[in-house]
């Protein structure tokens, strides 16, 4: 681990440098990415994020370039936006090992790490079955059971015979039907409504009320994983696993 | 009848086992009041307790003066514990004073039975009466009201005043609450310069007895340690929490006529139209003085790492006979009792002929194992070499070093390269089996070498246009295509159903061509279609052939179905109208026709609401 203040130079450059290659010509995403690739086999792991960011700026985004970025960033020693990255990776693969054993590697560094919650039975049912799936491929399951109901129902309309036939086809549709659908609905609630952050800096004091000089409840470590509750005057209102609420400066906290 | 007589020797067992231990129980009286401060006209509750016994009786308090005292009741307890029993009794009193001041009740003391009561003292003051009620108080004023300084406070207490550096000084923050509503306690907080981070663990809860008053203990426990060497003031500990106070709704006039407050300044409605209001309140105790003295110099040992406290030292390795290059797990357990965040790795001696990867640390309560991987890179290395571990023995006062090994190893060369022979298996000779792999450390994996699958960053196909028209264009269409296809269904089945549709639909087309018709002023022919729309209407309606319906046999069925006699008699006439004007040749008028049809909208009209 090197001293945060050359790490928090480094994120910053990044940002700055991104921010330029915004400006610039969109150039192909490909070639910034295998020239990101080749940067990071050099170890120049700055100039490899430098590029992956690039990327990300020109309007595209992939499970794999989110990996690369993390891995980038572990090697930098920013433990904090290396998880936000592949926890933002495992939103489009979910199902990548690589990814899986990276980030569990990367969570094993943060200090004082996330107490696991646990999940009631059919969310964990919902999650073992669907776990290795991302929120599209999810929706686009549901998608094609829902038109395939629509259309066995059509056809059992139009041919009466028909339903008192393939009853037990119907009944097997509607039950993976509403399966996947609430499985869209425990994922998009978690993904989308519910908004989890990513600590990224090294020692975070949290405070009782959104100002300076207010009492400390507790401190937070890089990496540790928060829920975002409403964000003010620069202040954010954040959630521990153990439900533990205090608010903490907003460049603290970045959401995933 | 046998099955009481076994219940009764049961229960003369249980009485004649517990009884006599009960009554060798140890006999002791206490006395306790609820609260120490009252004002003018407020009461207290004072508890009389004598344990070891049940059957004391109420002792009579006699008169003391300027305290108005009332008895209350008898309350007992008998617990078994281990076989121990133990039995109490409770006797309760109001007191109340009748002036200011400060009154002493106790000490007590009670013949009984030839036994010896004699209690503690206890103190109450009467303070002046409230000058607002709590109702009309502002929080802070209610909470000044209240006394909180003696009902709820926090006390902070260090198990030594005086601790090396390094030395785990055991801390304890109590809270005392006396009969008040206390929510959202945080944990303590407490300025700890020069000292290492606390962190507290899960609060215990109990009740203890200060000055005759009961209190509700949070105790809050914690270890830290001194940093550097100095005389520190430790503290105040501080404690947020939220404070729920009583606050009585507004009565009405009426309640206070009709119910008046009790003589012990309570009334009936105050339980009812009692609601609580929160306060935040924070708490300090008082501070603590530690002096935090520096490990000595003198005699320190050259491997001495900080380690503060009373440990042992157990020390193994395997396997022990192996090749060269195989893993040799070296595990250093260090138990004991001390600081063990100061506690690093024993050194070994020397570690040449070795190859040496990171350890893996692991602490517990009271434990602290490292799991060190050793690889001979020759065989000539033949132990585990020595490990000693320093510490400063806070009991001894001196240092202390365990030393452990050296392990005897028996190191084998690696099989040498076998010549050059014909691949294929030799009969009875079988191959060697792999060597065991083991994970000697822990790294991320490499890189992705390709992007994989592009998104349009933000942009996420559920959400656009397309996909609400695939999603709701095929269910709009298959409503459609249910509807349409249970309309065609209830028209080939439902009769009277199809009968109704059929007629709307004639009688529709028939009053369109009369409204037509009315222009040309051709008589004949406006009353052909009046008698066909008619004729039609009613034969889909009474299910007849339409071609059967005559002036006759409509009647009889609308008599039959009960239908209104002064719509009966419409359809009558007009059908005779029909008659007279296709028939008879002779000339009507315009207005005549008008009113035929609007006669025939009203039949219409009348049918339509109808249901036949």
């Amino acid at each position: 681990m090197k001293r945060p203040g050359i790490i928090l130079a480094s994120v910053l450059a990044v940002l700055i440098t991104a921010a330029s290659y915004a400006e610039e010509k969109k150039a192909d995403p490909y070639q910034l990415f295998y020239t990101a690739n080749h940067n990071y086999e050099s170890r120049d792991y700055l100039k490899a994020v430098e590029g992956y960011v690039a990327i990300l700026e020109s309007g595209l985004e992939s499970g794999n370039l989110y990996y690369n970025i993390g891995n980038g960033f572990l090697k930098m020693g920013s433990l904090g936006h290396a998880i936000l990255c592949y926890e933002r990776a495992k939103r489009l693969i979910p199902h990548d090992s690589d990814l899986k054993a990276n980030l569990s590697y990367a969570r094993s560094l943060v200090e004082s790490a996330n107490t696991e919650t646990q999940g009631n039975f059919i969310l964990n049912a919902l999650d073992a079955i669907f776990g290795l799936y991302s929120l599209r491929a999810i929706i686009f399951s549901a998608t094609i059971l829902y038109l395939l109901l629509l259309l066995l129902i059509g056809l059992f309309i139009a041919k009466p015979f028909f339903a008192r036939r393939f009853r037990a086809v119907l009944v097997l549709v509607v039950a993976l039907f509403i399966l996947n659908l609430s499985a869209v609905a425990a994922r998009y609630f978690d993904e989308r409504i519910l908004k989890h952050g990513i600590v990224v800096q090294k020692e975070v004091e949290c405070k009782y009320e959104p100002i300076e000089k207010s009492t400390t409840y507790y401190t937070l470590h890089e990496g540790r994983e928060v829920l975002i509750l409403n964000t003010r005057n620069g202040w954010r209102q954040v959630r521990r696993p153990d439900g533990k609420i205090s608010w903490v400066k907003k460049e603290a906290v970045e959401e995933i | 009848m046998k099955r009481y007589i076994k219940i009764l020797t049961l229960a003369y067992l249980i009485v004649s086992i517990i009884a006599p231990r009960a009554h060798a129980a140890e006999k002791k009286f206490e006395v306790s009041l609820d609260r120490n401060r009252v004002a003018i006209g407020e009461k207290a509750q004072l508890g009389l307790a004598f344990y070891g016994t049940q059957s004391m009786p109420a002792p009579d308090l006699g008169n003391i003066d300027g305290l108005d005292i009332k008895y209350i009741g008898p309350s007992t307890m008998m617990t078994v514990i281990n076989g121990q029993v133990s039995s109490s009794i409770t006797h309760m009193y109001y007191v109340q004073p009748l002036k200011l001041g400060k009154f002493q009740l106790g000490p007590f003391t009670f013949k009984y039975k030839g036994d010896d009561y004699a209690s503690n003292m206890v103190s109450l003051e009467a303070v002046e009466e409230r000058v607002a009620p709590m109702a009309q108080a502002s929080g802070a004023n209610m909470l000044q009201q209240m006394n909180m300084g003696d009902r709820i406070y926090l006390t902070l207490f260090v198990d030594k005043p005086a601790a090396y550096v390094n030395e785990l000084i055991p801390v304890t923050v109590k809270l005392y609450v006396n009969r008040l509503n206390v929510s959202d306690i945080q944990l303590p907080t407490f300025d700890q310069e020069g000292f290492s981070k606390v962190e507290f663990k899960e609060p215990k809860q109990y009740r203890e007895r200060v000055a005759g008053m009961l209190f509700d203990v949070l105790e809050f426990k914690t270890s830290i340690f001194g940093t550097k060497p100095g005389d520190y003031r430790l503290g105040p500990a501080k404690i947020k929490c939220s404070v729920m106070v009583p606050r009585a709704a507004s009565r009405g006039p009426m309640a206070d006529d009709f119910f008046p407050n009790d003589p012990y300044g309570g009334s009936m409605f105050d339980d009812f139209f009692t609601r609580f209001e929160r306060y935040p309140l924070e708490l300090k105790s008082q501070d603590a003085q530690i002096v935090v003295s520096p490990i000595p110099e003198q005699a320190r040992p050259s491997g001495f790492t900080g380690a503060v406290g009373d440990y042992q030292f157990i020390f193994t390795a395997s396997p022990t006979k192996i090749k060269i290059g195989d893993p040799i797990t070296v595990r250093m357990d260090i138990n004991g009792t001390g600081n063990f965040n100061t506690v690093l790795m024993p050194n070994f001696d020397n570690t040449s002929g070795f190859k040496t990867y990171e350890p893996q640390v692991k602490t517990e309560d009271n434990h602290k194992s490292f799991t060190q991987v050793l690889i001979p890179e020759t065989d000539t290395v033949t132990q585990v070499p020595r490990a000693a571990f320093s510490y400063f023995d806070i009991n001894a006062r001196e240092f202390k070093t365990i030393t452990q090994g050296p392990i005897p190893l028996q190191v084998e060369k690696g099989k040498e390269e076998a010549p050059s022979q014909v691949i294929g298996p030799t009969p009875g000779v079988q191959p060697p089996a792999p060597a065991k792999e083991a994970d000697l450390g822990r790294d991320i994996i490499y890189i992705k070498e390709s992007p994989g699958i592009w998104f349009k960053k933000g942009k996420v196909y559920y959400k656009t246009g397309a996909f609400f028209t695939i999603i709701s264009a095929p269910l709009m269409f298959l409503i459609a295509y249910y509807v349409v296809q249970r309309r065609r269904t209830r028209l080939k089945s439902d009769t009277a159903y199809s009968g109704r549709i059929m007629a709307f639909r004639s009688s529709k087309k028939g009053l369109k061509d009369l409204s037509r018709q009315l222009k040309t002023e051709d008589p004949k022919i406006f009353y052909e279609t009046l008698f066909n729309t008619l004729q039609n209407y009613l034969g889909y309606r009474l299910h007849i052939p339409p071609a059967g319906v005559t002036a006759n046999t409509a009647v009889e069925c609308l008599v039959s179905k009960e239908i209104d006699p002064a719509i009966v008699s419409k359809v009558k006439r007009l059908f005779e109208a029909c008659d007279t004007a296709r028939f008879a040749f002779l000339h009507v008028g315009d207005m005549k026709m008008r009113d035929d049809k609007k006669e025939l909208e009203d039949i219409l009209k009348y049918f339509e609401r109808k249901k036949l």
